[in-house]
């Protein structure tokens, strides 16, 4: 099913942690607890930069989609989020680094290109930021306080879609998903003065969640997001935009993908919405495919994960 | 079918003159009794309940007496051994070796309950009026691995019985659960849990749910499922007298409560007022003290099964163990009897099947007396009960009777924390057993990394592997630490990689709050081997052959032409080059559809040509279904072609009507059977085009409403465009991944509502090129002139349009494509090297 077109070995002096492609699929970027950020051209598989500005573990990084610029996120263990900006002839410099945590940075996500630049990071501490970029070049920061009071693990944005009113159509209401250590998805949602609540609450772990993802399209009039527990249980949340009116996004229908007996590290949506990549803690990926009735279906034996 | 209630048990009592004291504990595997704990603890044992086997003599201070006994289930029958709270201090005694005791101090008021991890051993939970639960690791230290700090005394601990982090813990009035990994902050907390303070807490034996019982001086039980939204309470049972000791039994969903004070409570009504209306009314005789036993048959529905009424004195102290089919109630109480009442263990274990499945009752009685005979006559032979055999043989037990209990194996619940696996290895637990720690040995402070989740239980367990869909579609990423062995859960870790890789961890990140002592040199070199010895790569793969979207297709597709059949042509080649066969039947459908339609939409405005083509059965439904299916396959690509060819299409066809406008409105003025006609049409049924000829009088309809109706005539649903815009703005964003940029300018085209982009860094407006004015429209309101000219052509552009950002010359894409072939510099010779900034 799958032929490996590049293996990069990152030569991280310790355990790494994310790896992410670029927009374009030509910069590989990893990060790994030796409190560094490694930026590999994917194809002819050299380093390009060895970012070291953190100062303990990195777990996560993210790319911003190209329009902005060159811009990646990387958060970490000390508390901080780092933004790096290409600048000229390859050199990568940190543009802005957030510190509203008072505790470990697990997981930043960029919002849809369509919202502007902005980020999401969730803490240890329990709070979720939204940190967006504004025209004047300054950066604001939007905190969720006690998002999930016990730690949040990870944040992912829904995709940007348009919503019918009285003017005609307009930009829907930026929406994030969280989960954390009290075992709960959070849905949240701006309101117009740029303040951040709560829209939907979605329990259905009995473990802490350890990665959420929103599906990148809307397809069929239906959106899904997808959540995976310490306790190996993976549950897709589907919502149908055509039941409820005006972007509203209030009847999510929970459909338990598998129980894995370890735990699931991440889950990851395909670009086209209709594959699931969930990896679990054995060391194996999994790729659960959507059939014709809505079924998820596993089309890879374990394969994938022996490479 | 009802269930009886059997008020009828055998009760045998065995008075003991010498035994003195409130504490009791019960081990179920062997059936011994700890009993007493002033001045003395006795074990009796039940197989022969008159007789007191052992006495321990308690050490100095006298004047502490013992309040809680509790057994060490994952002990052995060599090493069997109990802990004793006594005031400030926790004592761990060794059945074989009573005078080396194993003492925990740390906590500065008394403890009020003791227990050890279900789950795991050598760990013990403790709580006290200081204020703290503390969590000892025997094995490791005397002093306390965690402590939990919470305002107030803290009066019950109860640990999760298939969750080997969680712990409850009543403080006053309020239940408080904490997950170990985190314990920072209460996990859950259920604020004024019960009116008054609580005096007991039991987790049942449900792995599945989470159900806390908990009972308190307000005269409530409270049954809490924390996994319900809001953890609201699913069982509340009032009663009228407070609850002392509530536990659940070994069964599914029935526990035991023994009133308090009972002694002072004479002459009472005693009320059952339970939710479900069902009212109980016991009068009790003067000094009649009684242990209750209740089912819960469903959500805020319990069942009362037995009172037991037989004894003069208050109970201190009771617990549950299975013996001869009977489920055996053992109490203790100030007139220093021990009683066993024999219950009808079947009668509690049955009870689902009562309610679920009548069919099967006769199985499942026959599979439990078996699987209990099994059971007991397993317990019987083994003298050496191990964990994992006890937990199993209660679970088959109960696997024969209620098919709705799903057994619970330490080893399931351990996945959390693969170093905890390995310490539940039966090879280590032989060598545990011969090197029981004593007293003042030094392996206790051995440097180790502790088996307790520490606080920051993420970064001990980081992510070290995973998969993701990153970059472009087609690319998989997955990283990968290749040397570690993680553990399966299930599987065993024999050779301790992972903690290994623990202690590299705390010897990497000094600036942590880490709970262990640090590792030595010799260690720390050792895993900087281990450590360089892990590949740590990416692997990119390609899932291209997955997809339904390729590459090639979206590289050679043609988007836009002056003519849809050249497009369509161009399209089946493109497809017969790459071997698509269905898609090349697509585009030939395609083509059929566009063909005709232009022939019959011609004279869509004369009915007397018939329906128009988008209301056949070929037309727009069959659109319809082409398009759904190929978005049901998630082929984006496909869907997209389609509905960008029907636009050309359907834009097409508006031009030419426009232009009919004037011949049809004459054609129907003449037209005297259009009345009948249109009614002909609605009986077709699609009332989205009847509207079309409801009107007569076409030379009043007004040009927008002409161009609805137009829109009403072309193949794609005019109802659908919203979706169709995010299916074309999905396409698009392929593309643009994909880098072809000019593809999809051309496919963006087709979007009807235009993407608003906000805080853009360029801003591009338009500036007449003759008067320097800003201007919105095509024209310039200064000076008349055309905003926007092609600098080869010189007419002005409407459409796709390509300008040079350094010098603001360009024009038409397609004339300023063929300059740039042949040209570097600016076409209207400017003297910009234009093809520098294109």
């Amino acid at each position: 099913m799958t032929s490996i077109l590049n293996t990069v070995d990152t030569s991280h002096e310790d355990l790494i942690h994310d790896a992410a492609l670029d927009y374009y699929g030509l910069k590989l970027a990893t990060c790994s607890s030796d409190r560094s950020v490694k930026i590999f051209d994917a194809q002819k598989q050299y380093l390009i930069e060895d970012l070291r500005r953190h100062e303990g573990p990195v777990w996560q990084v993210a790319w911003a989609h190209p329009m902005f610029g060159n811009y990646l996120a990387s958060c970490s263990y000390d508390k901080s989020v780092i933004v790096w900006k290409e600048m000229n002839n390859n050199k990568w410099s940190p543009v802005y680094v957030y510190q509203g945590h008072d505790s470990s940075v697990n997981t930043v996500s960029w919002a849809p290109c369509e919202f502007g630049l902005i980020f999401a990071c969730g803490s240890s501490d329990g709070s979720i930021s939204i940190v967006s970029l504004n025209g004047d070049g300054n950066w604001q920061a939007r905190k969720i306080d006690n998002a999930h009071p016990t730690g949040c693990t990870s944040v992912s944005w829904a995709p940007a879609f348009t919503v019918e009113d009285q003017s005609g159509s307009t930009l829907g209401v930026k929406r994030i998903v969280s989960g954390g250590c009290d075992n709960v998805v959070k849905i949240w949602r701006e309101d117009q003065n740029g303040q951040w609540g709560l829209d939907q609450s979605l329990q259905g772990h009995n473990d802490w969640v350890r990665d959420v993802a929103w599906s990148h399209n809307i397809i069929h009039n239906k959106t899904n997001i997808a959540s995976c527990s310490q306790s190996g249980k993976v549950i897709i949340w589907s919502c149908d935009l055509s039941d409820t009116g005006n972007g509203a996004l209030s009847m999510w229908k929970s459909n338990v993908l598998h129980e894995f007996n370890t735990v699931v590290w991440h889950v990851s949506w395909s670009l086209t919405s209709n594959m699931l990549a969930v990896s679990t803690g054995d060391n194996k990926v999994t790729i659960w495919k959507e059939d014709h009735f809505g079924k998820y279906e596993c089309i890879n034996d374990d394969k994938l994960g022996s490479i | 079918m009802k269930f009886s209630v059997n008020f009828e048990h055998k009760c045998d009592t065995y008075f003991h003159q010498t035994i003195y004291g409130d504490a009791f504990a019960i081990d179920p595997r062997n059936r011994l009794v700890l009993v007493g704990g002033y001045k003395s603890t006795s074990l009796i044992d039940l197989n022969k309940p008159e007789e007191i086997i052992q006495t321990f003599d308690i050490s100095p201070p006298l004047k502490w007496p013992v309040t809680n006994y509790e057994w060490d289930l994952f002990s052995s029958n060599e090493s069997e051994r109990y802990l004793q709270t006594r005031n400030k201090i926790i004592e761990i005694i060794n059945l074989k070796s009573p005078e080396t005791k194993l003492t925990l101090e740390g906590h500065a008021k008394a403890i009020n309950q003791a227990k050890w991890a279900p789950l795991n051993r050598n760990i013990i939970a403790s709580s006290s009026n200081d204020g703290y639960i503390m969590l000892w690791d025997i094995k490791q230290s005397i002093k306390p691995e965690i402590k939990i700090s919470s305002i107030g005394e803290i009066d019950c601990l109860a640990w999760n019985k298939s969750k080997e982090n969680i712990i409850a813990a009543s403080c006053n009035n309020d239940i408080k659960i904490y997950d170990l990994r985190m314990v920072n902050r209460a996990y859950k907390y259920l604020k004024s849990a019960h009116s008054k303070k609580i005096y007991s807490l039991d987790w049942s034996n449900t792995p599945s749910e989470e159900i806390l019982l908990s009972s308190s001086k307000d005269r409530s039980i409270k049954l809490w499922n924390l996994n319900m939204l809001n953890e609201k309470f699913m069982e509340r049972l009032i009663e009228d007298i407070p609850c002392w000791k509530s536990k659940f039994t070994p069964f599914n969903m029935s526990f035991g409560v023994i009133p308090t004070c009972q002694s002072n409570f004479t002459n009472k009504t005693f009320n059952h007022t339970l939710p479900n209306s069902q009212i109980k009314q016991d009068r009790l005789q003067k000094n009649e003290t009684y242990l209750i036993t209740c089912q819960i048959t469903g959500f805020n529905e319990a069942r009362i099964n037995k009172i037991i009424s037989q004894q003069y004195d208050m109970i201190l102290d009771f617990d549950f163990y299975t013996h001869d089919e009977l489920l055996n109630v053992v109490t203790w109480s100030r007139d220093q009897n021990l009683r066993i009442h024999g219950l009808d263990a079947q009668q509690f274990s049955l009870r689902i099947d009562f309610e679920k499945n009548l069919k099967t009752k006769n199985e499942d009685d026959l599979g439990f007396q078996s699987t209990n005979k099994q059971h007991l006559s397993a317990l019987h032979q083994t003298t050496n009960t191990t964990n994992s055999s006890r937990k199993s043989s209660f679970s088959e037990n109960l696997n024969g009777t209620s098919p709705n209990f799903t057994t619970y194996l330490p080893s399931r619940a351990l996945t959390l924390n693969n170093e905890r696996d390995s310490s539940i290895n039966l090879a280590e637990e032989t060598l545990f057993l011969n090197e029981y720690p004593r007293p003042n040995s030094q392996n206790l402070n051995k440097p180790q990394s502790s088996t307790i989740s520490p606080h920051d239980f993420l970064k001990k367990n980081p992510k070290c592997y995973g998969a993701k869909f990153s970059g472009l579609p087609e690319q998989f990423i997955l990283y990968n630490n290749e040397g570690i062995s993680v553990s399966t859960g299930k599987q065993k870790e024999s050779d301790g990689t992972i903690s290994t890789l623990k202690k590299s961890r705390n010897q990497g990140n000094s600036n942590s709050n880490q709970l262990t002592t640090e590792p030595s040199k010799l260690q720390s070199s050792n895993s900087k081997n281990f450590l360089r010895k892990i590949r740590k790569r990416v692997v990119i793969s390609d899932i291209s052959k997955s997809l339904t979207v390729s590459r090639d297709l979206a590289e050679k597709y043609s988007i836009q032409s002056n003519s849809i059949e050249d497009l369509c042509d161009q399209n089946i080649q493109i497809a017969v080059q790459l071997d698509r066969q269905k898609i090349i039947k697509l585009w030939e459908l395609l083509k059929i559809i566009t063909f005709s339609d232009n022939k019959t939409n011609l004279q869509a405005f004369n009915p007397s040509f018939g329906l128009p083509w988008s209301c056949s059965t070929f037309g727009r439904s069959l659109i319809n279904k082409l398009i759904d299916y190929y978005v049901e396959l998630n082929d984006i690509q496909t869907v997209a072609m389609i509905i960008s060819k029907l636009k050309i299409n359907d834009l097409c066809l508006n031009s030419q009507r426009i232009e009919m406008k004037s011949k049809s409105s004459m054609d129907i003025k003449e037209n005297p059977k259009n009345s009948s006609l249109s009614s002909s049409f609605e009986e077709n049924g699609d009332d989205t085009n009847s509207s079309i000829f409801d009107n007569t009088e076409i030379s009043e309809i007004e040009s927008d409403e002409l161009s609805n109706q137009c829109k009403n005539l072309g193949l794609l649903d005019p109802k659908r465009l919203k979706e169709f815009d995010s299916y074309l703005k999905t396409y698009c964003n392929l593309l643009y991944r994909w880098g072809f940029y000019n593809k999809r300018i051309e496919m963006l085209e087709f979007v009807t509502e235009k993407p608003k982009i906000i805080d853009l860094k360029y801003e591009c407006f338009k500036r007449c090129v003759k008067c320097a004015n800003p201007i919105d429209g095509p024209k310039c309101g200064k000076c008349n002139s055309y905003s926007i000219k092609c600098s080869l052509c010189e007419l002005p552009v409407n459409g796709l349009a390509l300008y040079c950002p350094a010098c603001g010359c360009g024009g038409h894409y397609n004339h300023q494509m063929e300059w740039f072939k042949r040209h570097d510099d600016c076409a209207s010779a400017c003297g910009c090297r234009c093809i520098d900034y294109l």
